[in-house]
């Protein structure tokens, strides 16, 4: 479903279809509830965040300006709950460290067996991810995991591409020092499950 | 070539937005220099796994909850 599309499907919700809205949420809902989680860390609340970030969109859907592209918009009000969010936990006693921990239980379920490398290297991809500052996790993870064009972020977080593109540089730079050790065992360990006998 | 200059077309090169030219200078320093080869590597590595880590798994219940939601405010009007 394209940009196009979007327009129609909310024509039709402010014109009263409230069920058209679900075609968005299905749509966006992956998108959103990841975006919301690697923000923030904590599964639970990330859900209840990407909730709220719908519900919101939803209210305010008269207001939206069509120049803007629909994803930008919702993920602009997703990252402001999140900033919200992270803003009112640094304020609370709780460890960071504590939500860190919490936070590794993402995922699909009924993995195969040969996916568990890969989850291990996701988990610690996501914990590598939430020790980024913010400005550059949010670009990190629209660009890299989302794999959105820089000018839907830029939309999304008010500043220019460019800006965005020196953000999302540097957070691989800093996962590439956080994650080294972890990301040559890795690379090791697939390579030796590729060359081993299969059953 | 500079080491920001350097590391800023590997980037590029890595979003598939890096020019022929910088793309053959990109080549011609993976050749030669085996720091660069490692950074390129590296960074590399990141945006792959970055990749492959999935999206939380589809919740059939989050669509009710968010209509649920919406349907406790007044319609939106155009």
């Amino acid at each position: 479903m394209n940009e196009p599309q979007d327009t129609i499907l909310i024509k039709r919700v402010l014109s009263g279809d409230i069920q058209k809205y679900g075609l968005l949420v299905d749509k966006y809902q992956g998108r959103i509830r990841n975006l919301a989680y690697m923000m923030i860390g904590n599964q639970h609340d990330a859900e209840d965040l990407a909730q709220e970030a719908f519900v919101r969109a939803y209210r305010a859907l008269p207001k939206f300006e069509r120049k803007a592209k629909f994803s930008s918009w919702l993920y602009q009000i997703t990252l402001n709950l999140c900033k919200d969010y992270l803003k009112a936990k640094s304020r609370s006693a709780r460890s960071t460290e504590e939500e860190h921990l919490e936070a590794i239980d993402a995922g699909p379920r009924d993995l195969a067996v040969d996916d568990v490398l890969d989850m291990e290297m996701s988990q610690k991809m996501r914990e590598a991810v939430s020790k980024l500052p913010k400005l550059y996790r949010e670009a990190f993870i629209l660009r890299e995991i989302q794999a959105e064009d820089y000018e839907v972020i830029a939309e999304a977080t008010g500043v220019s591409a460019d800006t965005v593109r020196v953000r999302a540089y540097r957070a691989r730079e800093m996962l590439r020092e956080l994650l080294a050790k972890d990301v040559d065992t890795f690379w090791r360990e697939k390579a030796a499950k590729e060359k081993a006998p299969r059953n | 070539m500079g080491e920001k200059k350097k590391t800023t077309i590997i980037h590029k090169v890595l979003d598939g937005e890096a020019s022929k030219s910088e793309t053959r200078i990109l080549k011609r320093s993976l050749a030669e220099d085996p720091a660069t080869k490692a950074e390129y590597e590296g960074l590399k590595r990141v945006s792959e796994i970055s990749k492959k880590v999935p999206e939380p798994a589809p919740d059939p219940d989050f669509k009710k909850r968010v209509l649920k939601g919406i349907q406790q405010n007044p319609p939106p009007k155009a």
